[in-house]
């Protein structure tokens, strides 16, 4: 719960990523909680391990300083 | 089932976060803090560092990632007809027995195609 | 007959426990006389509930400990002991004959020639004591996460890896696939830790790092998919009483372990045995930290105890690495002997299943210390080009002999 607030609000998108990890593990838990372990591990083999990976590499592909740039247009960088 | 199996998983768990995190703070009592502007600024060898790390890089991993995501859940499906295996070949269908085959030929060449783009890798 | 020291981990600790716990209810009953709701307290104490719960947390802490203190340093005190014989020289000499006070600092016996078990307590004091960085314009809040992560996420391997027949946490039956779930976080903490320390040696040291270990999981998880054609189980007991027999070929007993490596699976063997020499970063495959060029990688500005602990985690991860090895492919703690001598009518086992095991992943270790000392670090495109373009087909390959082998029978 709080790690998914924390995707949402965070400006830095790889704390963002970050958080997204941590919601996907605790996503995973509830799965377990549901009685299937497959899912789970699953989950956290999949989507905790390899997919916010592909997100951090995704920002690193694009402009780092977006959200501040709005702020300030003439920025540089 | 095996939720009760899951609950020293659980607390194994909860001592392995505190482990890293109490070693962390146990440390401040022992270590001296004191920060100085030479002491903080980016290792770069002795220089004084220049410009930031984080920009835009046009890095070539990004491919591999991409094509991991997608192994790793085909990787599941495997896993899952290794599972099933055994009872396919009594099955009678040939369609059921081979067409894995048919998706890891596909697979693999588009694989080799996609990794085609990444043969100089500089960085 | 196989025996293993420790029968039952959470039964011996539950009579720890309520040793434990009857002390302090009897300490609560005496308290109770001028302070009347404290045996309310002491009636709670002993309870089911509290006694399972006080017995998984002495079970978790042992073996964490067993883990982290124990074995810890002793692997790194073989992989130091043994790369100074490679280089011929001594290597670190530290030993209790170095502590300055009475029993050891006899004269007759010269401090630098110890077998040095104690110089790692001795760094990790050290590093105790240095004071912790943060460089001014990395990203403080994950900078120090990041660490944790990694900690933790290698450390939860050894929730479900099995010791002996015994000596495990938890003995679920997906083992084998939520240590390859624990092994693959850490990719994300590397990354995470590399971009924060707004440092480019570490940023790509963490791009390279997480780069490789993905590429590397993948052929692992496929080899593991290959064994699964044979084990139809992924529970680490499971699995190692099925090579617990010998090899029985066309009707004759041959005097050779039925361990997965001798038969159709070794080419999963050698794929995955590559791809855990990846995933826990040692040379040949070190380009990440490559001290050459990225001086010390993505751990470059880590210091104090966060750099200790990022670093010691290499070695547990190569720890759970030999583990998984042993388990999957050598047999676990299935031995030739299994002596025992009866105290009373315990029996007590002198070389348990324990002491297979251990021999094993110190075997399996000191192999990987001996290779990662003897060749040279594989530039970061051939790492690629390595996972992508032979494991990966090799991995495939050895499911397809898998699959063929339980076709014919």
């Amino acid at each position: 719960m709080i790690g998914s607030i924390l995707v949402v609000i965070n400006k830095r998108l790889v704390r963002a990523a970050f958080w997204l990890a941590m919601t996907l593990v605790t996503i995973g838990a509830i799965y377990l909680l549901f009685l299937s372990e497959f899912v789970f591990l699953i989950q956290i083999l999949v989507y905790a391990g390899a997919v916010p990976v592909l997100f951090v590499f995704g920002i690193m592909l694009t402009r780092r300083k977006i959200m501040d740039e709005a702020a300030e247009p003439e920025g540089g960088t | 089932m095996a939720l009760e199996s899951y609950v020293p998983v659980v607390i194994f768990a909860v001592v392995a976060l505190l482990f890293p995190l109490g070693t962390f703070f146990a440390t401040r009592l022992f270590r001296p803090d004191h920060p100085t502007p030479l002491k903080d600024l980016t290792y770069e060898c002795g220089e004084v560092p220049e410009g930031e790390a984080q920009i835009q890089f046009h890095f070539q991993y990004y491919m591999f990632a991409l094509i991991f995501v997608i192994f790793d859940v085909a990787a599941i499906f495997l896993l899952l007809w290794a599972f099933a295996w055994g009872g396919l070949l009594t099955s009678a269908s040939p369609v059921a027995k081979f067409s894995i085959f048919l998706f890891l030929g596909i697979m693999f060449v588009a694989t080799q195609y996609a990794l085609k783009k990444e043969e100089v890798i500089q960085i | 007959m196989s025996a293993p020291l420790v029968p039952d981990l959470f039964g011996l600790c539950k009579v720890l426990t309520a040793a434990i716990i009857w002390i302090v209810q009897q300490i609560i009953y005496a308290l109770a006389g001028p302070i009347p709701p404290l045996a309310g307290l002491g009636d709670f104490l002993g309870t089911d509930f509290v006694i399972t719960l006080v017995t998984w947390l002495i079970v978790v802490t042992v073996v964490v400990l067993w883990v982290t203190v124990i074995n810890l340093f002793t692997i790194m005190w073989v992989e130091r002991k043994l790369y100074s014989r490679l280089q011929d020289r001594y290597g670190i000499m530290i030993s209790v004959w170095s502590l300055p006070f009475w029993p050891f600092n006899r004269t007759r016996r010269p401090t630098h020639r110890g077998t040095g078990y104690l110089q790692n307590l001795a760094d990790g004091i050290k590093l105790i004591q240095k004071e912790n960085i943060t460089p001014r314009n990395a990203d403080s809040a994950m900078f120090h996460i990041s660490p944790v992560l990694i900690a933790s996420s290698t450390l939860m391997a050894f929730a479900v890896l099995p010791w002996s027949s015994g000596f495990y946490v938890a003995n679920l039956d997906l083992g084998i696939l939520f240590i390859l779930a624990a092994f693959s976080l850490a990719p994300l903490g590397i990354l995470i830790a590399g971009w924060s320390a707004n440092n480019k040696y570490t940023l790509v040291g963490g791009l390279r790092a997480a780069a490789m270990l993905l590429s590397y999981s993948i052929p692992a998880v496929l080899a593991v998919i290959a064994l699964v054609f044979f084990t139809g189980s992924l529970n680490p007991i499971v699995i190692v009483g099925q090579q617990d027999r010998p090899i029985v070929l066309a009707g004759t007993t041959l005097p050779i372990p039925a361990w997965y490596v001798f038969g159709p699976q070794f080419l999963g063997f050698l794929v995955f045995t590559v791809a855990m020499i990846a995933e826990m970063e040692r040379v040949p495959f070190d380009i990440p930290e490559a001290e050459a060029e990225l001086v010390e990688g993505w751990t470059t500005e880590y210091s104090g105890m966060r750099f200790g602990i990022v670093f010691a985690f290499k070695w547990l991860r190569m720890l759970a690495a030999s583990g998984l090895i042993s388990i999957l492919y050598l047999g676990g703690w299935s031995g030739p002997v299994f002596a025992t001598v009866f105290v009373g009518s315990i029996p007590i086992p002198i070389f348990p299943e324990e002491f297979w095991f251990v021999l094993r992943v110190y075997g399996l270790s000191a192999f990987f210390v001996v290779l990662s000392w003897s060749v040279p670090r594989v530039r970061i495109d051939q790492i690629l080009n390595i996972g992508w373009k032979r494991l990966i087909p090799y991995s495939l390959l050895a499911i397809l002999i898998a699959a063929g082998f339980r076709v014919l029978g």
